[in-house]
């Protein structure tokens, strides 16, 4: 697939910046979370086969986000701060067993963690049948990946 | 009370829900969602401002080990405009810095080229003026530069009437440059009623530059018959990236 970088940029870069101020609080680190964002999605330029890039640029731009709150290794700061770190700090174990789901839908070999979905789930408010379609899973894969992080996901909630 | 979530907001001015979900949202926004939606659009303008698309494209395209495209339109112009369009757009490293520091990976990840950046006033907007535009006296324009890791610089314009203007650093400051990120000089300039062109130079070193002999370098270019497409003349290590804007009649 052909993208212009600059129209993909103009089109859908000031939502993935306000998606990334909103996730990490933090105006430097978010505009290097959207730079990464788009430069992930653009070394799989070739392989892009969506429609609605805004789903696939949203959940690209969590798992960013998210992969960089895991990094920071401190305490939240609030509610909602403290779900996303709790979600960010998610234990590897799980992300091992469960966390890697192919999305042949979108990209060939590409991946979305279970972090992604609880962040989509619990702090986006999506339905199962949204993040599903956002990730191009069934809704029962879905759930049955939340399904393994039952515990974490009833604390996660508590947390709210 | 707004049941429209953030991110459905986003997709829906974006047109890319499902079509019957799109038509449910619409049907849903209250006054508080049209608040929101008028929210997005501003703040989808203030991005672009802020960071605008050949930046951020030059910065991803580098990471990528991507060539820019040329664009149709310069591709068709070329032929006729061949001796002109060396005079649009110089960037002049006169003697490259070996040593460059490299770029802070805060805002671009990559080393990139020393930007400058014109924005004119719009009424509450504001419109990023290419290399080249037309502009008239009266225009208020706001000047900014992306120092790309070089450590000094200094920011002025040459006019068709030979008059040089100091933009940065003004009151005898020092020439050292913020390193983070695209800087907005702190006032704007409001072109007056010179003749022919106004063009503005950002003159890049990694050693403090001595401000008068720039602006004597300016004067100097200023009074030739090549200021629109020459550089400045400078005995010292610096890069050069000049912006030029065409007075309308």
């Amino acid at each position: 697939m052909s993208v212009d970088v600059e129209k993909l940029y103009e089109q859908y870069g000031p939502m993935v910046l306000r998606r990334c101020r909103r996730m990490l609080r933090n105006e430097e680190e978010a505009v290097d979370a959207m730079h990464d964002t788009f430069v992930h999605v653009l070394r799989r330029r070739d392989q892009l086969e969506v429609r609605t890039p805004s789903a696939l640029l949203h959940t690209i731009a969590t798992n960013t986000c998210l992969d960089r709150l895991r990094a920071r290794k401190r305490k939240p700061e609030d509610a909602d701060d403290d779900l996303l770190t709790r979600i960010a700090a998610a234990p590897e174990v799980e992300e091992r067993a469960w966390a890697r789901i192919a999305l042949d839908r979108v990209f060939a070999r590409e991946v979305v963690s279970t972090r992604v979905i609880a962040t989509l789930v619990l702090v986006d408010g999506m339905t199962w049948e949204e993040v599903a379609a956002d990730v191009g899973m069934s809704v029962s894969g879905v759930r049955k990946r939340i399904s393994t992080l039952r515990a974490h996901v009833a604390e996660l909630e508590g947390a709210v | 009370m707004s049941q429209v979530p953030d991110w459905k907001l986003e997709r829906y001015v974006l047109g890319e829900l499902p079509a019957d979900e799109q038509l449910r949202v619409r049907r849903q926004l209250d006054d508080d969602d049209n608040e929101r939606l008028a929210a997005l659009r501003r703040s989808d303008r203030t991005i672009l401002v802020q960071h605008p698309p050949r930046v951020v494209g030059q910065a991803l395209r580098a990471r990528l080990g991507l060539q820019r495209r040329a664009p149709r339109s310069a591709l068709v112009a070329l032929p006729l405009l061949a001796v002109a369009a060396a005079a649009l757009f110089v960037t002049a490293p006169r003697a490259p810095y070996p040593d460059a520091p490299r770029v802070d990976d805060a805002y671009f990840g990559v080393k990139g080229e020393p930007a400058l950046v014109i924005h004119r006033q719009l009424g509450v907007d504001s419109e990023r003026l290419a290399d080249a535009q037309s502009a008239a006296a009266g225009d208020v324009l706001q000047l900014s530069y992306q120092a790309m890791g070089w450590p000094y610089g200094v920011l002025l314009s040459i006019d068709g009437g030979e008059t040089v203007t100091l933009h940065f650093p003004l009151n005898g400051q020092s020439s050292a440059l913020s390193l983070e990120g695209r800087m907005n000089l702190e006032q704007g300039y409001r072109l007056d009623d010179a003749p022919s062109f106004e063009r503005f130079f950002f003159v890049t070193a990694p050693e403090p530059l001595d401000v008068g002999a720039v602006l004597a370098a300016a004067r100097e270019l200023a009074s030739s018959d090549d200021a629109a497409t020459a550089a400045l003349h400078l005995d010292i290590n610096n890069h050069q990236t000049s912006l030029i804007l065409w007075k309308a009649p």
